[in-house]
């Protein structure tokens, strides 16, 4: 083996510990927050299947968290925007029931590609 | 009437050759079906290095043509990876080449053995091949997390590959002179 | 001599397993970032985010103490504004349906002004005078959303009434003028996001991030890097979430759009954004993003652009003094001016109409 040769396969080396490092770094958020009345009110992870009821100024909203993602399923208020709100998956993404004053966000465990959306 | 001269006895047998390797290779399992390792390089290599860039070239693509032919793949996405792996591939060896010709003349140390070569050669090909499954055939981006792990692979193969090389090209040059007597094991 | 080389190859193979598979520190999740403080709060109607970059860690219970200055403002704020209930301006409101004259507090007379101002120059399609049609429409609260148009005939009294109303000469007083409903739904988030920003400079956070319900404004920088800010897809539903990101400066992002507040009726959609011509929903567009360093024009000419339409607001944006926008059309189409799309980064897939 020569140096170029080492100096090739080091290069090659390189190059592909940087893709791993770029193909591989997952951007799914690890937990939700949710809160109500603008009080932090409880942190769940996302890796749990599991329904949670929430109190709030109208009655209890029901959020689902199911395969990593999460959604209000249920909620006291005439309009249901947070309903049409969907699964939230991503780091930095939320949803509020602005009636019953219980908002959601998704905080994980790597870096959101974001600061704020513009929406 | 055109006579077959000895160059196309050697392209012809070297092709064969090639084929049968790719042939063999076909029938190993792959993530990405079609994306293989590529051990049928080390004979392009073998031929470049010995009969030049042209007969590599006529080697790759009668390996490629008939290799298809024979397992039945001629013009399925497998022959497009194939040749996408193997364009790849040859033009990696050819900078190689090329920089090794420039850079004999400043030091020899820093001239790219057949390990070099073939290591560049299968990386090229493994990324020749990925280019044409993520653009063309599955243009998905999930695919993206396949390719750092194919090209450890290949790495490895390229290597290993490189290194089989310089011992039948070791073994090819012996044998060529006869009256040079065999080295100790090295 | 072969079994070195083989030992060799796969020692590099370890290292490049072990450099590829360690976690990346250079850019923490925000809720690990220890130079990160963000503050959620529900007011005006939506969800506010206040992100502040800290220089830092010891900063923190400073920038906490700031953030929850700007909530108090934020409620504050949205007490005097708004149309309806018992604040400044609905008792302003009230005095005008009564029939008569008000004076305008000298607190809100910037706002006043300029909102009258970005009136006259887009030939009144963002009209700060439109509160009765809002609230014909049931677009006037969060909590409740219609589930069919009005009655035409009302909407015209509602229009008469409006065309007909005196000018604002921009004093302290306006009036009389019945059928006259002062909202600031389209101008009162930029104008409150650019202050927020405005009082966290005085408590010495120059680096920060005010969002409200999606119309934010940025300062400074998030430490080595710019703050990134992604325009939502309007249809996000059907797959991309976003339309583009962008790298900010000391700008504001505003973005109108006919996906969040909004009511179907007979398989047509009626958003939140209405025409002050017509007294109906704006049509022809999904969304506008207006990018600028001011964040009540960038809200309030956004939402005059939304009303214009894909005919006429190229025009109307440069009236306005707005040459970073881009806009989603009802059939998809995203077109972006020169001067935004230079910026922009488009989601892979989405191709924009650079127009200059």
């Amino acid at each position: 083996m020569t140096r170029a040769d080492l100096l090739a396969i080091a290069l090659c080396a390189a190059a592909i510990g940087g893709a791993f490092a770029l193909t591989w770094s997952s951007q799914a958020a690890g937990w939700v927050e949710i809160r109500a009345g603008n009080a932090l009110v409880g942190r769940y992870p996302l890796d749990e299947d599991r329904d949670i009821a929430v109190h709030g100024r109208l009655g209890d909203s029901q959020l689902r968290i199911e395969s990593g993602r999460v959604r209000f399923v249920a909620s006291p208020c005439p309009n249901k925007v947070c309903l049409h709100a969907g699964w939230l998956e991503h780091s930095g993404d939320t949803a509020a029931c602005v009636p019953n004053g219980v908002s959601i966000r998704l905080v994980g465990t790597r870096a959101a590609a974001v600061d704020a959306i513009s929406h | 009437m055109p006579t077959v001269t000895p160059q196309d006895r050697l392209i012809a047998g070297y092709a064969a050759l090639a084929v049968a390797i790719n042939v063999i290779e076909s029938g190993f399992p792959s993530p990405l079906p079609g994306v293989k390792p590529g051990l049928a390089n080390v004979v392009t290599l073998i031929v470049l290095l010995r009969h030049g860039w042209r007969a590599a070239t006529a080697v790759t693509l009668l390996r490629i043509v008939v290799g298809s032919l024979v397992t039945g793949s001629f013009l399925a996405p497998g022959f497009w990876l194939a040749c996408a792996g193997a364009g790849a591939a040859l033009a990696a060896l050819a900078l190689g080449a090329s920089y090794n010709r420039i850079g004999a003349h400043i030091d020899k140390r820093w001239t790219l053995s057949p390990v070099g070569l073939s290591t560049l050669a299968a990386q090229a090909h493994i990324c020749g091949q990925f280019a044409l499954a993520r653009w063309l055939l599955i243009p998905h981006p999930g695919l993206a997390r396949l390719l750092p792990p194919l090209l450890l692979a290949s790495l490895i193969f390229g290597i290993a590959t490189g290194i089989a090389t310089q011992r039948v090209l070791a073994e090819l040059a012996l044998a060529k002179s006869p009256t040079v007597k065999p080295s100790q094991e090295t | 001599m072969t079994l070195r080389r083989i030992a060799a190859a796969l020692l590099f193979a370890a290292l490049v397993l072990w450099l590829g598979l360690r976690p990346t520190h250079r850019h923490p999740a925000d809720e690990a970032d220890p130079l990160l403080l963000r503050q959620e709060f529900l007011a005006m109607g939506t969800q506010v985010s206040v992100s502040i970059h800290l220089a830092t860690p010891k900063d923190r219970p400073a920038a906490a103490k700031a953030a929850t200055a700007v909530e108090a403002f934020f409620h504050d704020f949205d007490r005097s504004w708004n149309p309806w209930g018992d604040g400044t301006l609905a008792t302003l409101n009230q005095t005008l349906a009564a029939g008569k004259s008000i004076v305008i507090p000298s607190p809100m007379r910037a706002l006043f002004a300029r909102a009258w101002q970005i009136r006259e120059l887009s030939g009144g399609r963002f009209e700060p005078r439109i509160g009765t049609l809002v609230r014909l429409w049931g677009f006037d609260d969060t909590a409740r959303l219609p589930t069919a148009p009005p009655d035409r005939a009302n909407i015209d009294s509602a229009l008469a009434a409006l065309h007909a109303a005196a000018p604002y000469d921009e004093s302290d007083r306006y009036g009389a003028a019945i059928g006259v409903t002062w909202d600031f739904g389209a101008i009162a988030k930029g104008a409150a996001v650019d202050e927020a920003l405005s009082r966290l400079r005085v408590d010495g956070f120059t680096d920060a991030i005010v969002d409200a319900g999606g119309n934010l404004a940025a300062r400074g920088r998030r430490g080595e890097r710019a703050w990134r800010i992604a325009i939502r897809h309007p249809r996000a539903e059907l797959g991309q979430r976003f339309l583009a990101t962008l790298d900010v400066g000391d700008e504001a992002v505003n973005t109108h759009g006919d996906y969040e507040r909004y009511f179907e009726y007979q398989g047509q959609r009626y958003c939140h954004i209405l025409d002050p011509e017509t007294g109906v929903p704006a049509r022809g567009f999904e969304s506008v993003t207006v990018v600028h360093a001011d964040a009540t024009l960038a809200d309030a000419g956004g939402a005059a652009l939304f009303v214009a339409g894909p005919e006429h607001w190229r025009e109307l944006a440069r009236r306005l003094g707005l040459d970073q926008v881009v806009t989603v059309d009802a059939q998809g189409q995203v077109t972006a001016t020169a001067t935004l799309a230079r910026r922009l980064q488009l989601t892979p897939g989405i191709t924009a109409k650079i127009v200059p």
